[in-house]
């Protein structure tokens, strides 16, 4: 029974006249009744900013907003912004520049971000930094290049005031820069992101759509005792309840070990808070969820382990009947007691990570469809596609080839849509219903069930020359995996490799103990177990330095990985070393801003209660699987009629600029013009697999995959030509979309008719392999490359209420060759940005296995006010094997941050952290006890 | 349920109140929670009572002796006002303060009130001010301070029926105004604490009239009157301030929550009274 009411009003110009529900939000009646499904909902909770629109001039978060209020009033979504001069080509200014200065990464908050700055440069036509800062303080970005953001708003808004065309952004090329590779080019799904156009997974509503819906246990460790979901059943509206028993093939999923169930049966054990005793389809999202809490279930509680010390310890709770242990992973080198023995110092002290969201601003989707040939084919935004396809078969009992995973826009993944999260469900629903099925997570459910950061305890022992030379380090990690394995094997075993530092160590001895407890699941996250150990290395390597009275600099400087070196797994480095270089650039530009003296504390001028000072870390992480795990990518590389080429590839767009990199190096490889280039991802039956994107792998394993598939192609062309004009391969030449072959000038268009008359294949396919790697304690090269980063960060420190603010971060990032300059300057800001969150403001908190966290407003992300003006330096140290030399650069620009953020606070106010999230309270305690 | 709900966009005053006659009928202003509220929880509402659209109670007044702002001006019309800039600063300030710019353009000062939030920001600098709640129904007015209005967290002395009209204060031209608030980084947005001022000097530059109030310290704003006291007739001094930052850590009794500990509350509020004193300091004269 609903109370509909008529709303009339204008969006966009058109007037609209609709019946809706009172209790209905303008956002839902844009999106799902208009289908203006460029507004995005990224909350629900008036938190993320991402469903702005303007009305009546002013910026309103048309979550919150009773779509019936709308009465009357002028509104102008993202769809309208394109339109305002009457030419519905035309781009805004603000939206001209957002995609020419690179604002855009995966896109979901921009249309929210950009109706944010509308409204500011309609009332504020020429805004300072922070009257934009001001302004979009609330309208959050994940991919977080808000200094990029706040450079375009600003680009934008003097072209408005000049009624000139937006200034391009000054941005260095790399220094390998080849005829497209290394310069800046924009990115080409840029403009559909800006102006609302592109597709996310929940934008689709498919004809006869159901909604589908779980029903988590909300206790984090029982028996399911009794289930009745008649009352459910009952609910008109309600189209099917689906348990257990219900589900036709493989019960469990996982990315590694398969122990994650896809639905708890009777009988059987509920580990976390999050675990599913029943699926729910009915005709609206409404009635599903008012399904679920007619399901009744009886549990039997059992006492928890939240804690993986504990989880350790003999007689603790049993998560698993295997035990609580994940995994033992050791790491040996040299002989410890002897190296300890040789040590003029010892230091000692045991670090704590916090568990962290990834805070994606696109909640989970997923869609699944059956096809008239009985295939079911499932719509997400996910970073592993054929691993999607593998478990949802396994899930319905269905071999692979029956079932289809069409890759969607990704709003953000960081690693936290690697594992499944809807898929299975939504693929259960709809086999049992034969009508598509949506299941879409709510902000509530996203942050509450979904994976984590592995939160860590890391004991750091390091011995030390008296000449600060490093001779041993002992590492002991704890890692909470939660209830389920994910990636916990994977994360916590580079965790520990990576946990004596990027230094030469001829003693080291690392133990971690992955374990599972009863908390939330913890998997895959943009540093993967690597941004956990820094903190504990780097906050050592301060300390040592300052009991041996050498500069922070020169004690990295001195026992830094350099070719040559031999790293704690048994690697030789043979090339691709760039710390040294990254250490020297950010040492030359903190003391160009802060003189020869950057680690002492400073008082601030007018402010007496404020103390500055700088703080650095460095830090090193793999490219690519590595650990003797055999590592693929595939493309297939296509030339049309037109002369147009598209590369596939199964790999995610995640906002790191994927598109960009492929198109880049396949218009460079066919000397084209980048613009005739498309790339086409993640769709299971028309690109190849390019494997999972994690581990900052997909430039170096899918630009591969596309570099070598675009020679393929155009070893085939140049035959072609050859024999055409009868004249050596060795003369042919391609360039500016034509081939130049002794004076003959073709086409690719008309090479590509001819070639298709004669009935060729104009499509190249390529398996790309990375180097061989070996697994861990069989020595040799574990990884087939490394990037690495120096950071330094000034922060400023109120002693009296501990607050702090991190007002400059250098960058410093050996990224092998920067392919895609205007991708990689972004990369860089987010990944500061996100590291001054978990430093500073983010942490995910349980309370004996509940969610305590469990709304956006109580996860807080950095905004742009908390962004620090961000440097960032391109070191590019080749590598052999890398595409034009490039290795991967998505995570390691996060790790070195908060280590370096701790350090400059000590350096400030002389308080250590031992534990991130820095907590201001323990600031403020200290200061006050030794005042 | 939110699909059980009924609506309505009253124009008038006596409409709404015609409205409102029951319980479960709640009346919305901004309505910048209410909609994520309904989704999360069930709340005992049946109807919404839509006053945004209410001409008659959104305006800001100047009299001879006194300011009057209605419930329904926006945090963004108080930001942007001239009249308050010149004679409320502090109010500003806190209208400005909060959360972001699209809650700004709906969030109303009736709506900061009548939550009663701990955490109001308005709250404190109107506590300074002496101000007063006009209230309106069917059966007519009736006025109360603002100081006897706030009961307890979304406790308020408004009677069903009835609504918040206006707030009104004596200018305060002599005084120097000032609000601060210090949030914590890594727990919830709303403020740890917050603290506005009002101070007037005698013609010996002493204090002689101060009134000091505290958001998120208890559990609603409060004035600080032992406070106050001890700085009556005393010059403006560091000594004084760093006093009046005592009395308050010893006088406030804060909770532990998730945000922050109580003595972590103490110590901040104490720092922000410091801090505010001397900002209303500089503006005197």
């Amino acid at each position: 029974m609903t109370n509909k009411q008529m709303v009339d009003f204008t969006v966009n110009g058109d007037h609209v006249s609709l019946s809706v529900k009172p209790g209905q939000s303008l956002a839902e009646l844009l999106r799902e009744e208009l289908r203006l499904t460029g507004t995005k909902i990224g909350c629900s909770e008036a938190e993320c900013g991402s469903c702005t629109v303007v009305i009546d001039g002013k910026p309103v978060l048309s979550c919150a907003f009773p779509a019936l209020r709308a009465q009357g009033k002028n509104v102008l979504t993202i769809e309208g912004l394109s339109k305002l001069d009457g030419n519905g080509d035309t781009l805004h200014p603000l939206q001209q520049a957002f995609v020419l200065y690179g604002a855009v990464q995966c896109g979901f908050c921009i249309p929210g971000m950009l109706m944010t700055a509308y409204a500011l440069l309609e009332r504020n036509p020429d805004p300072t930094r922070d009257e934009v800062h001001h302004a979009l303080k609330h309208t959050f970005c994940r991919c977080a290049g808000y200094p990029t953001i706040e450079k375009a708003v600003l680009a934008a808004a003097k072209a408005m005031r000049n009624g000139e065309p937006v200034e391009l952004p000054e941005l260095p090329e790399s220094k390998w820069a080849e005829q497209v590779v290394g310069r800046v080019h924009v990115r080409p799904e840029a403009v559909a992101k800006v102006t609302g156009r592109a597709l996310f997974t929940d934008d689709l509503k498919l004809e006869d759509m159901a909604y589908g819906r779980a029903k988590r246990a909300d206790i984090p460790h029982a028996i399911v005792k009794s289930l009745d979901v008649s009352r459910a059943k009952s609910l008109p509206g309600v189209l099917a309840v689906l348990t257990a028993e219900d589900i036709p093939g493989d019960h469990y999923h996982g990315t590694i070990i398969r122990d994650w169930p896809s639905i708890v049966g009777v009988g059987e054990k509920i580990r976390y808070v999050g675990d599913v005793v029943a699926l729910v389809a009915a005709e609206s999202n409404e009635i599903a969820t008012q399904a679920l809490e007619l399901i009744d279930v009886g549990y039997e509680a059992l006492p928890i382990v939240s804690n993986p010390v504990q989880a350790h310890e003999s007689g603790a709770v049993q998560v698993h009947d295997k035990g609580n242990l994940l995994k033992h992973i050791k790491v040996r080198k040299g002989d410890i007691d002897h190296g300890m023995e040789g040590a003029d110092v010892i230091m000692e002290h045991t670090f704590h990570t916090a568990t962290y969201d990834h805070a994606f601003l696109e909640p989970e989707c997923s869609i699944a469809q059956l096809t008239l040939d009985a295939r079911m084919e499932v719509f997400v935004g996910s970073q592993i596609a054929y691993e999607d396809r593998e478990m949802v078969a396994l899930a319905l009992g269905w071999p692979e080839e029956r079932v289809r995973v069409i890759g969607m826009l990704v709003g953000g993944g960081f690693g936290g849509k690697e594992d499944i999260t809807g898929q299975i469900h939504a693929a259960l629903l709809c086999n049992a219903i034969k009508r598509p099925v949506k299941v879409l997570y709510d902000r509530h459910e996203s942050i509450s069930y979904d994976v984590k950061r592995h939160t860590t305890q890391i004991r750091v022992k390091v011995g030390a020359k008296n000449n600060g030379k490093l001779v041993a380090v002992e590492t002991e990690l704890y890692g909470d995996t939660g209830a389920y394995a994910s990636l916990g094997e994977a994360v916590m075993t580079r965790a520990t490799t990576h946990s004596s530092g990027p230094y030469e160590m001829p003693h080291v001895k690392g133990d971690c103990f992955a374990m599972y407890t009863n908390n939330i699941p913890a998997g895959a996250y943009r540093g993967f177990g690597v941004m956990q150990s820094a903190f504990g290395v780097e906050t050592m390597m301060d300390m040592m330095a300052e009991e041996l009275e050498i500069d922070p600099f020169e004690i990295r400087r001195m026992n830094a990985l350099h070719v040559g070196s031999v790293t704690n797994t048994g690697q030789i480095l043979n090339e691709s070393v760039g710390l040294l270089e990254c250490i020297d650039r950010v040492e030359d530009e903190v003391k160009r801003l802060a003189g020869d003296t950057p680690f002492v504390s400073h008082p601030v001028p007018g402010e007496p209660n404020k103390r500055r000072s700088w703080g650095i870390a460095a830090a090193y992480k793999n490219t690519g699987l590595g650990g003797g795990v055999p590592d693929e990518a595939g493309a297939t590389v296509e030339l049309f009629e037109d002369g147009t080429v598209e590369s596939r590839t199964s790999s995610a767009e995640i906002g790191q600029g994927l598109v960009t990199v492929l198109q880049i190096i396949t218009a460079e490889e066919l000397g084209m013009p980048i613009e005739k280039v498309r790339v086409l991802l993640s769709d299971t039956d028309l690109t190849p697999n390019g494997g999972p994107t994690t581990a900052s792998r997909q430039t170096f394993m899918s630009g591969n995959a596309v570099r070598y598939a675009a020679r393929v192609l155009r070893d085939a062309l140049v035959s072609e030509v050859a024999e055409k004009y009868d004249i050596s391969p060795k003369l042919i030449q391609f360039k500016d979309g034509c081939i130049h072959a002794n004076g003959h000038t073709v086409e690719l268009s008309e090479l590509a008719q001819e070639m298709k008359q004669k009935g060729l294949d104009l499509r190249a396919k390529y398996l790309y392999s990375a180097p061989e790697t070996k697994p861990l304690g069989e020595g040799g090269d574990m990884h087939f490359a490394f990037s690495f980063a120096v950071q330094a960060a000034e922060v400023e420190v109120d002693t009296l209420t501990g607050e702090v603010a991190v007002l400059n971060v250098i960058a410093a990032n050996d990224v092998g060759a920067a392919i895609n300059p205007l991708g990689l300057q972004v990369q860089v800001e987010g990944g500061v940005v996100m590291g001054v969150g978990h430093a500073l403001t983010e942490k995910f908190i349980m309370d004996e296995g509940r969610v305590v966290t469990d709304r956006l407003a109580m996860y807080r992300m950095p905004n742009i006010s908390q962004t620090p003006e961000i440097t960032s330096i391109v070191v590019e140290e080749k590598v052999a094997a890398g595409p034009y030399g490039a290795k991967g650069v998505g995570e390691v620009v996060l790790v070195p941050t908060s280590p370096a953020i701790t350090n400059a606070i000590y350096n400030a106010v002389g308080v250590r952290f031992f534990e991130i999230p820095v907590d201001q309270e323990i600031i403020a305690r200290q200061i006050a006890a030794k005042s | 349920m939110i699909d059980e709900l009924n609506y309505s966009l009253p124009s008038n005053l006596n409409d709404a109140y015609s409205q409102l006659q029951e319980i479960h009928r709640k009346p919305l202003a901004g309505a910048t929670d209410i909609i994520p509220r309904l989704r999360r929880t069930k709340l005992p509402i049946d109807t919404l009572v839509d006053i945004s659209r209410i001409r008659e109670i959104n305006f800001i007044r100047e009299h001879e002796t006194e300011i009057e702002i209605g419930a329904l001006t926006t945090h963004s019309e108080i930001t942007d006002s001239a009249l308050l800039q010149s004679t409320a600063i502090s109010l500003l300030e806190a209208s400005a303060s909060i959360g972001c710019q699209q809650t700004r353009n709906r969030g109303t000062l009736g709506g900061n009130i009548a939550n009663a939030s701990p955490a109001a920001d308005t709250l404190p600098p109107l506590l300074t001010f002496d101000a007063v709640v006009h209230l309106g129904s069917l059966d007519g007015t009736r006025e109360m301070p603002l100081s006897k209005f706030l009961l307890g967290p979304g406790k308020t002395g408004l009677a069903v029926g009835e609504l918040i009209e206006f707030i009104s204060f004596k200018k305060l031209n002599r005084y120097g105004l000032a609000y601060v608030k210090s949030g914590k980084r890594n727990g919830m947005s709303i403020a740890v604490a917050s603290a506005a001022v009002a101070i007037a000097l005698d013609d010996n530059g002493r204090i002689e009239d101060i009134r000091l109030a505290l958001g998120s310290v208890a559990s609603t704003a409060l004035r600080c009157p032992r406070a106050e006291k001890i700085l009556i007739g005393k010059p403006l001094t560091k000594t004084h301030f760093k006093k009046a930052g005592e009395i308050v850590y010893e006088d406030i009794s804060p909770i532990d929550d998730v945000r922050a500990s109580a003595s972590y509350r103490r110590s901040v509020a104490a720092a922000l009274v410091m801090q505010v004193l001397s900002i209303a300091e500089g503006r005197l004269n």
